[in-house]
């Protein structure tokens, strides 16, 4: 698999986010890829990963993702992205605020036989819930 | 410049903080240096920074767990660990064992790190640190890792 291949992929999972074409999961990711980092309620594998996104998207119903930076070598892309969206519906307990959350995260992915097999994703959870307003400044 | 000699220039930068020798950043990191996440604007800062972390964290380490490099970008995951005995930003010691996990994009040219971004899990960070206290359904989602 070849790098450009490689990103070429990454950016169908990351468009397939972005206009909510969630059968798409089934063609890059791999059934039993690992999640690392996922939220220990979240199913193993490919079905867990899509759940979290489609609830993540059902909170955030304009939520967007942009690719802001791409570096991929061997059989692994990272991509900087930041997420943009309003928050409408109950999150992780956390009833609607209607406030727009903008936050950077970094995704690794390793890549095998032409799907994802690995994710470890980074995210400014802190900056995360400031913007929500569910913890008070930090001074 | 290299992929191989980038990967070697960061990997230089953290053995410097790890053998707290960081007048040999001044070798590696450009005076102008600017840390987008951390808003840090100088190689001056930026030691003034770093110095304070290890006073708080004196067994302050990171380990590199993968690193990636393409064009002028070197990307590292890394792991970080302390144990908080000295006071950290006006907060007393707590003596406890702190972990967290990272990833940083550091941009070279010429040979110098001219430029950073990170993304960490800061939430987890300060919980660690007593700062934050999580509700009993928060301790729930993020249970103590």
């Amino acid at each position: 698999m070849s790098v450009e291949k490689n990103k070429a992929l990454v950016r169908r999972l990351i468009e397939a986010w972005n206009t909510r074409n969630w059968a798409v999961f089934d063609e890059v990711m791999a059934p039993n890829c690992i999640d690392h980092y996922a939220p220990p309620d979240q199913k193993l594998g490919r079905e867990g990963y899509r759940e979290g996104q489609i609830n993540i998207t059902n909170a955030f119903p304009d939520i967007q993702f942009t690719i802001e930076d791409m570096i991929a070598e061997g059989d692994k892309v990272a991509v900087h992205m930041t997420f943009s969206g309003t928050h409408r519906g109950k999150f992780i307990g956390i009833p609607p605020t209607n406030k727009r959350v903008t936050v950077p995260d970094i995704s690794i992915y390793r890549i095998t036989n032409g799907k994802i097999v690995e994710e470890w994703g980074f995210s400014d959870r802190l900056g995360f819930v400031l913007q929500l307003g569910v913890v008070p400044p930090i001074k | 410049m290299s992929l191989e000699k980038n990967k070697a220039i960061v990997r230089r930068y953290f053995e410097a903080v790890d053998k707290r020798n960081l007048a040999v950043t001044d070798e590696l990191v450009a005076p102008d240096y600017f840390h987008r996440g951390f808003q840090v604007r100088s190689r001056e800062e930026w030691k003034q920074s770093m110095t304070m972390v290890i006073k708080a964290f004196p067994d302050y380490h990171e380990t590199i767990e993968d690193m990636m490099a393409e064009g002028d970008k070197v990307w590292v995951r890394y792991k970080a660990t302390g144990t908080n005995t000295g006071e950290y930003r006006g907060l007393a010691p707590t003596g406890k064992k702190i972990t967290y996990e990272a990833v940083c994009i550091y941009r070279i040219v010429s040979g110098k790190i001219v430029e950073m971004w990170s993304v960490s899990d800061m939430l987890d960070f300060l919980k660690q640190l007593g700062v934050i206290e999580y509700t009993e359904k928060a301790k729930k989602l993020f249970p103590e890792k």
